[in-house]
Parts: C-alpha cells; structure tokens; sequence
C-alpha cells in the first residue's frame, strides 16, 4: 500500500513538474531586449533536464513497485552499459554547454555602442549618468563625490562639464541602440537587474564594470538590486524607460548639464 | 558466521579476497603530512592574494629592515639543530639529543623574537598596517608563519617533556615553516 | 589494558571516571554522538531562524529588514557549517571510519576530543553574537565587503567579529578533525581492508575530508583579512568608500579578492557536504535492496573527480561579479562536466535497486527521498552553471531552490536516512517505525511543494534576499499568495521534525531492543557488540577481511548477505580459487 503511494507519489511529481512548465503560472517576464537567446537556451535546459527527472523518478517508480518480493539479481556492474551513460551524459552537456558558450561570446564581445550610460550605485538609489553633446563620459575623482556630486565630477572638465546626471532616475534608453552600461558604486556592492532585459551586472566600488544590450520594445520598466547591500536593499528599486529615439534625444538635449547642477 | 557446503561467489575482480593493506609511513608521520597538505593550502592562498594586491596600483614597496636576514639566519641554524637532535633521538641517544632540541627551540624563539623586532622598527618608521597595503600584508604574512612556528614549539616543549617522542615529526614541521619562511621571504623581497 | 590490532596504535585503557567517559572522552563513538547532538540542536536554532524569515516573507512587516536579514545569515551559516559539515564530517565520520575499517579507534584521539571542544567553542561563539551591541551580523552567510563590516549591515561592528573568530575556530576544529579521519584511513584499516574494499561511506567521508583540509584555510585566510580590515582598517577587501556621505577610512583593496577566497572554500564546501551524504545513500541502497552497489569502482573514481573538479569551478558564483568576463568560459565549461560524475553516481543508485530486493525501510525510504532532490537540485544546476543563462537568474529564487534542493533536502534526508539506519547500532535500540514513515511523508513531499515553485518565481526574476516584495511591478499577486502557501507548508514541516526528535529521545529509553544486525548488513560495523564498547572489538583482535563490502543475494548461496569478516569456506579442503 505504502509502496504504491509511494511510486504514484514520484509520478505525480514529475506530473506536477511538467504541469508547472506548461501552465506557467510564473515564468520570464516579456523579453524587451536582444537577449532572447537566453531564453531559449532555458527552454532547451527545461526540455532536457525534464527528461532527464521524469526518466529518473519513472525508473525509481517502477523499481521500487516491481522489485518488491526479490530475490535480488547478483549485478556489481556492467561495463559496456556504464560506458554508454557516461558517453550519453557527456553528449547531454555538451548540447547545454555549445549554445551557451556560443551566446555567451555575444556578451563579452559587445557590438560598437552608438551610446554609452554609466549607472551608480549607493546606498539606496540609483543614478545615471549620460555623455552630453561630445559623446564622452567625463573624469571622476572619488575626493570629489558628494551628495551634491554623486558621480565625483570634476568641475574643470569640460568633457564632465556637458555630461547628463539623473539621480535616482528614470534610466531612458533610446529603442533600438545597442547601448553599453558602466556600472559604478560609491559603497557597497550592488547589481543591476532589469527582468525584461535579462541580463545583470554588479556595480562594485573601485572598479567600473559593464554590460550591454539592445532594447527591442517600448515602455516602462523597472529595475531592482541584485545583490545584497544592506537594509535598503529591497527598496532600492528603479524606473527604465525606452522611449523612440527622437523622444530619447529632445530628451537628453532639454536636461540641464552637469556644469550647471555644480553651480559652474 | 554463515556455513556452507559449497563454494560461495567470487565478488568482483580486485575487490575480492588476499592479504592486507600497503604497510606505510609510520603513523606519527602520516599525520604530519596530511597537517602539512593543509598548510601549505593555507600559506598558498596567503600568497596569491599577495599576488593580487600587488598587482593593483596602489601598492608602495616597503623597506625591509636588514634583521630579516639576521632572524632567517636564525631560523635555518635552529632547523639544524632540530635535525641534529632529531637524528641522535632516532639513534636512542636521548640525553644527547636533548641539548640539540633545546638550542633548536631556542633560536626559533630567537627567530619570533627578531620578527616581533623588525615589526616595532616597521611600525616606529610610520609604516602602520592600515594605509599600506603592502606593510598590512608584511604584518599579516610574518604573523601568521610566526604563530605556526609558535605552535610547532609548543609542540616540541610536549615532546621534550615526552621523552622526546614525536621529536623527528617537530623537525619536519620546523623544516617545513624554514621552507616556508624562505618562500614569503623571497617574495617579500622581490615586491 | 593493551588491546591487540595490527598496526602499532595504542588506545588507553577504559576510562572510570564520569568526566572522562561521557564528556571528556577521547573514545570515537562518544565524540560522535556529542557532534551529532551539537549538530541537530543547532540545527534547530537554523530552522526556528528559516520560520521567522518565512513569517517575514508570507506576513511582510513581521520583522524589520536588520532582523530578517541577521535570521538569514545566521539561519544560513548554521546549516551550512555548524549543522551539515560538523554532523556529516564529525558525527557520522566519527561514528562510522574506525567502526568500519575494523580500527578500535582514531589514529589521534586526544585531538580528536579536542575538536569537539574547539567546536562547541565555535558554536558558542556565534550564538553569543546574538547577545552582543547591534546583534548578530546581517551580512549574509557570503559575508562580501564592503558591506559586510560597514554601517547599513546589521552587526558589522560586533555581530561580524564574533562571526568570524567563530568561523576560525571551527576551521581549528575540523583540521584537528580531518586529520584524524585521513590518517585513520590510510593507516589504521585491520588486515585484509585494502582500499578498494572499503565501504562508500567511508570514501565518501575520506575524500570529503581531504578536500575540507585543502578548502578551508582560503577561508581561514578571508577571514583574517576581513578581521584586519575591520578591526585595524587595512584594505585588504575594501576600496575607497564614501558612505551615507562619509569618506571612510579604506583604500585600493579589492571586494572580488574577498569572493575569490570565499568561494573558492565555497564551492568544494557543498561538495564537502554531499560526499559524505553520496557514501551514506550508497550503504542505504544496497542494504535495503539486498543488492551490491551498482559499479563500486566508478562510484569511487566519480567520488575522486568531484573532489578534484570541484576545486576549479569556483567562480561560477562569479560569473555577474564584474571579474574578467572571458573567465565565464572556462568556469562553465568545468562546472558542466562536473555533472557527469554526479550522473554517474546517480545512474549507479538506480541500477542498484533495479532487479533488487526493495524493502521499504524508513532508511530506505529517506534513500528515495535524497535520489529525488539530489537530481532536481543537480538538474538546476545545470541551468546555473551555464554562464549566460546565469545572467538572469543569478540572485533570484531559482538559486534559492537549486541550494535548497541539493543542501536544505538531499544532504537532510540522506542524514536522516543515515540516523535512522545506524541508531539501532549505535544506541541497541530500534527507532520506533510508525514516526519515521510519518517523518518521511511530512519531510519529503513539505520540501517538495515549498521548493519546487521556487524556480518558477526564479524564472520569473523575483530577487533573492529581498524581505519584502513591495514595490515590485513585475511580480503578480499569485506569486504573494505562493509565498504565504509555502510559509504554510514550511511550518507543519518543520514542526514535523518534532516527530523525529522525539523518536531519538523516546527510543533511547522505550525502544525495541535491536539485534547486532537489523539490516543484515556485510560491513563491519555491524560485527561489533551492540552498542560496540571501549576499543569497539572487545579483547579479542579486531576483524579480518576477505571480501569486498557489498556481498548481497550472492547466486547459490544460501543466506542473502556475506559479512565482510567472513572467512572463505574451502569445500573439501580445496585451493582458494575465484579470489583475486
């Protein structure tokens, strides 16, 4: 009796896995970058690890039902049989491993980005920080940062003078544009996450690290830290909008200058 | 225990049946290499991030106060010694002995001494372990192999008063921190 | 009284006292029992910390973000360390490695007491941080700087010291430990134990052990820096920090330094917990399905290359970290093909009950359970190990369930399992049955329905370490309503515990007296006087062995077991042929 429990017990596991997959009650946000690759490499795992839990518990299942009475059969191995799992095994990763080293190269190998945005970390916000009309991020001194000054810019430098800060947000990326963000913090370690985009990145103090991506769909976003920073971690959430390119320019060129908000 | 009147099963091929195990290191010994092994894990995770530090702009080459050279010195005469009472001990000649293990464990003692030394000229020269982060490693470093060097003479005091049982593992281990010590030296030096 | 063997290893004559038998006792079965006792109280503590973060997580607002965080780390470093390691290595390591290699005890036993003690020590340590100014640190069981030991981290001025000296006690501890059942394997086996007919157990322990001497000082090393960096402000891990706008008084130090030690520890830890589980579910199997373990020598050799794989997989925990992007290549390249070995070992499990004899024993039953959670956990990792599919679901709840299948469940049950299997040894008397199946049933399918949805959630991109969801646009109101049904669940499973502590304290007292070998098992531990006493063979010489340990239902024999003691009967006198 309990034995029969148990076997429908594994069945009905792996029955309420796959239902779980297929009924998706909770499953990626709608993609909004070019990084839907991603996504289907997780269905490819999806497919195959299914497959593999159902083969596994169906086999556990049927064994422990059969197998009940005995008596058992001498077997200490079997070494062509050992030797074709092993192979079969490797063949598994391999199929998991190609496409995703293959897209993996996609990432650290980004395209030339017609726009660049650094985005700051601290403690509990985020701010940005966009090339003004040269095309170039100014110079940074941490001496410099202040809450007036987030980013430490230096006043003098005229590549810093033209630069666009937002502090706390909203980020506003054009669609369309591959863009590559450098991520900064003052403090503590933080990452950003846009679900829709996929892809995350820590934001570490004393160094300025990077990610890339294409927005492929127009709204409102939000993006969360992604690794944990203290108290406010869980509040320390921020608003993403892409927007049309033109709406993104008349935008960019109608915010006041980093000159400005310094009193210079 | 089962009976029966036939043959049982033969169990697998190289599992089954034959004499005993491989004789091997005499057992004092075996714990002291697998000690070792850890070791040397611990001082080689010291080093790379030695090594990674270094390479990071902020470094600023400290000086080395000439007794370091003094207490290495010191360090390899008490090896020596240690050897020397090791090897008379193993020959049965415990009285003999005894002097030699003494005079190891008092130069290595010297040996901590001369590091606690270099550590007060370091600190009186400005070179405090906050701020530098090649000073912080030069604390951290000798700290460390000093306070293995520590245990291993509180070791040899229980040998010593054990009737010099265990005196030829003491050795190796001190020979063991000498090898280090000249490693974390070297690299010292050379940054 | 000297005990005969054969090695040159002496144990001391049976202790008098009541100090020197039950609470300074340098005897290997004692220590175990004081490990495992340690262990699961501590445990408890681990999980009555998991309720209150659940509470927290169903009922937000419950707990403040400092006290949800600090029952997190301490929730996680308890059961991943003081809990898992300390009752896998030290309980069941004790107990088991001179019991079944036929030694009277441990090649060191002195400093195998004091282990214990250096321990305890450890544990209490780190229970004080939960009594000092600003309470126990709340930095999570990763403990990264900076935030680590800077304000707007619960404990970074008391709770993280305390945390850390405890951690460099117990890595004190478990060297002391681990040098004991290294040695203890290699030079203390009695006659006729080679290596290769040691039971899985005993190498999944072994090899566990060895890599814990190898992994623990990049810890211990972490450590001291962080308490250097705390304590004196070197920049060992800390770059310039202006926060809550203050400049403090830190450097040029790297936090990816700090990650790289860490995990580096890190990563062969959980394999330093799982190994041991692995040789525990291998005994269990084969016991109760009355059959030789499928492939001995691939499950050893499986057992040696996740030790050695384990050590450069590391920076799989890395792979958002901002470290060198072209590292991501090797790291999941090595990560995947340490899965191979796991299958392996997997494929063995399940050949080894297929045509056997299944008795649904509660040991077996927990067996089961581990074979379930340990391929869904494994699956998981599959996704996670992937470099660019980590991306999205790096610090999600898919993490959260992968770790909790693999450590929270697997390594749990196969504990369980091990208990309930070994008690009637250890203890002479049987556990009560009708608890153990009602603690199966509540443990396995409770985890199963708290941590399965839990990927789904990762899917969806729900973040890890969060006490509260507000705010979040993109999580539905279902994904709430999941949260408060798996507090639900998580509580009647936790409570069903009680059940099993219970058992352990009732039994002791009223339980059925067990025969020396319930199960009828071939190792040797089952040879020994039940409960085996000083020098665990009596006076006569310790066991010596003939065969490998995993002679079930030998064809034409009469019984469905030969122990591993058991002298080779000659018919008529003849040759010994057929052994090699």
């Amino acid at each position: 009796m309990q034995r029969a429990l148990l076997a429908a017990t594994l069945v009905l596991m792996v029955v309420g896995a796959f239902a779980l997959a297929l009924l998706r009650p909770w499953w990626f946000t709608p993609l909004a970058s070019n990084w839907g690759s991603i996504d289907g490499i997780i269905l490819l795992s999806l497919v195959l690890t299914g497959l593999a839990y159902a083969g596994v518990n169906l086999f556990l299942a049927y064994s422990l039902a059969r197998y009940a009475k005995g008596p058992a059969q001498y077997i200490p191995d079997d070494p062509l049989l050992e030797r074709r799992l092993f192979w079969f095994t490797a063949l598994g990763i391999a199929v998991l491993l190609a496409p995703g080293l293959y897209f993996y190269a996609h990432l650290v190998r980004p395209p030339q980005p017609k726009l660049t945005v650094e985005v700051l970390g601290q403690q509990w916000l985020w701010s940005y920080r966009y090339p003004g009309p040269d095309g170039k991020l100014g110079a940074t001194d941490t001496a410099r940062v202040s809450p007036a000054n987030p980013f430490g810019l230096d006043p003098k430098d005229p590549a810093a003078r033209d630069d666009v800060v937002v502090v706390g947000g909203p980020l506003r990326l054009p669609l369309g544009m591959p863009v590559q963000l450098l991520l900064r913090a003052n403090d503590v370690i933080h990452a950003f996450y846009v679900p829709e985009f996929r892809i995350k990145m820590d934001a570490v103090p004393g160094m300025v690290t990077r990610i890339w991506l294409t927005p492929t769909r127009l709204g409102a976003f939000q993006a969360v830290c992604a690794e944990y920073c203290g108290l406010g971690h869980a509040r320390m959430l921020g608003q993403v909008l892409v927007v049309s390119p033109q709406e993104f320019q008349a935008w960019l060129e109608a915010q006041p200058r980093a000159a400005q908000a310094l009193g210079q | 225990m089962p009976r029966v009147g036939e043959k049982p099963p033969a169990p697998p091929q190289g599992l089954g049946g034959g004499g005993g195990g491989k004789e091997g290191f005499p057992l004092p010994h075996t714990g002291l290499l697998v000690l070792l092994a850890a070791l040397t894990s611990l001082f080689a995770a010291l080093v790379s991030a030695y090594v990674v530090r270094m390479g990071l702009p902020d470094w600023r080459s400290l000086p080395k106060p000439p007794l370091l050279w003094l207490n290495t010195l010191l360090l390899l005469l008490a090896s020596l010694a240690l050897e020397r009472g090791a090897r008379l001990w193993e020959g049965g000649a415990l009285r003999e002995a005894r002097p030699w293990a003494r005079a190891g464990g008092a130069l290595g003692l010297g040996f901590l001494a001369g590091q606690l030394l270099a550590w007060r000229l370091l600190l009186g020269a400005g070179y405090a372990p906050a701020g530098n982060p090649a000073g912080a490693f030069f604390y951290l470093v000798t700290g460390l192999h000093g306070l293995h060097l520590l245990g291993g003479g509180v070791a040899l005091a229980w040998a010593l008063a054990r009737d010099g049982r265990g005196l030829r593992a003491c050795a190796w281990y001190w020979h063991y921190l000498l090898g280090v010590w000249l490693l974390l030296f070297a690299l010292l030096l050379g940054s | 009284m000297e005990l005969p063997g054969y090695h040159d290893h002496r144990i001391g004559p049976e202790p008098r006292s009541f100090w020197t038998r039950y609470v300074f006792s340098q005897d290997h079965k004692v220590i175990a029992l004081q490990y495992t006792v340690t262990a699961l109280l501590v445990g408890a503590i681990g999980m009555v910390l998991s309720w209150a973060m659940r509470l927290e997580l169903a009922f937000p607002g419950t707990l403040d973000p400092g006290r949800y965080y600090q029952a997190m780390t301490l929730h996680g470093m308890i059961m991943v360390i003081y809990l898992l390691t300390a009752l896998l290595l030290g309980g069941f390591g004790n107990f088991l490695i001179p019991l079944m290699l036929g030694a009277r005890d441990m090649a060191y036993p002195f400093v195998n007491m004091l282990s214990y003690w250096v321990y305890l020590l450890s544990v209490l340590v780190l229970l004080a941080s939960f009594f000092v100014p600003g309470g126990p640190t709340g930095a999570g069981w990763t403990l990264y700087p900076p935030q680590a030991i800077t304000r707007g981290t619960p404990g970074y001025d008391w709770g993280i010291l305390l945390m850390l000296v405890s951690l460099l006690l117990f890595i004190v501890a478990a060297t002391m430990g681990g040098l004991n059942y290294v040695t203890t394997v290699l030079q203390l086996r009695t006659k006729g134990m080679t290596l290769m007919r040691m039971p899985l157990a005993v190498w999944g322990i072994f090899v566990a052990s060895v890599m814990a001497l190898l992994a623990f000082p990049a810890l211990f090393v972490g450590c001291v820096m962080m308490l250097l960096d705390r304590t004196l402000h070197t920049s060992f891990f800390m770059p310039a920090v202006i926060q809550f706008g203050q400049r403090l008084p830190y450097e040029g130090g790297s936090p990816l330094l700090w990650q790289h030690l860490f995990w580096f520890f890190g990563h062969p830890e959980v394999y330093i917990v799982i190994l041991p589980a692995m040789g525990l579910i291998s005994e269990l199997v084969s016991v109760h399905a009355r059959k030789p373990i499928f492939g001995y020598r691939a499950m050893v050799l499986s057992l040696v290359a996740i030790a050695a794989i384990s050590f450069v997989v590391w920076a799989h925990h890395m792979y958002t970290s901002g470290m060198n992007p072209y590292f991501g290549f090797f790291f999941a390249t090595t990560t995947l093909i340490v899965a191979i070995p796991s299958a392996i070992k997997t494929y063995n499990w399940l050949l080894t009950l297929w045509r056997g004899k299944v008795q649904l024993t509660v040991p077996l039953l927990f067996a089961i359970a581990f074979l379930n959670t340990f391929v869904v956990g494994g699956l998981t990792g599959l996704f996670l190990g992937n470099v660019i599919v980590d991306f999205p679901l790096q610090d999600t709840y898919f993490v959260v369930a992968h770790f909790h299948m693999v450590m929270g469940v697997a390594a749990i049950v196969a504990i369980f399992g091990g208990i309930y299997h070994w008690y009637p040894k250890a203890t002479g008397r049987m556990l009560n049955e009708t608890l153990g199946r009602l603690h199966f049933w509540a443990t396995f399918v409770g985890t199963y329905l708290i941590f399965f949805p839990m990927h789904f959630l990762g899917l969806l991109g729900m973040p890890r370490r969060y006490p509260t969801f507000e705010g979040l646009t993109f999580v539905p109101p279902s994904a709430h309503a999941l949260n408060e049904f798996i507090t639900a669940v998580a509580l009647l499973v936790g409570l069903s515990q009680l059940l099993f502590g219970f058992n352990l304290v009732y039994s002791y007292f009223r339980g059925a007296r067990a025969p020396d070998n319930p199960w009828r098992a071939a190792t040797l531990e089952w040879q020994a006087p039940t409960p085996p006493p000083h020098g665990n063979w009596g006076p006569e010489p310790p066991p010596v062995v003939y065969r490998w340990a995993y002679e079930y239902s030998p064809p034409g024999f009469p019984e469905d077991f030969i122990p591993q003691n058991a002298p080779p009967v000659l018919a008529g006198g003849g040759a010994e042929e057929g052994y090699a």
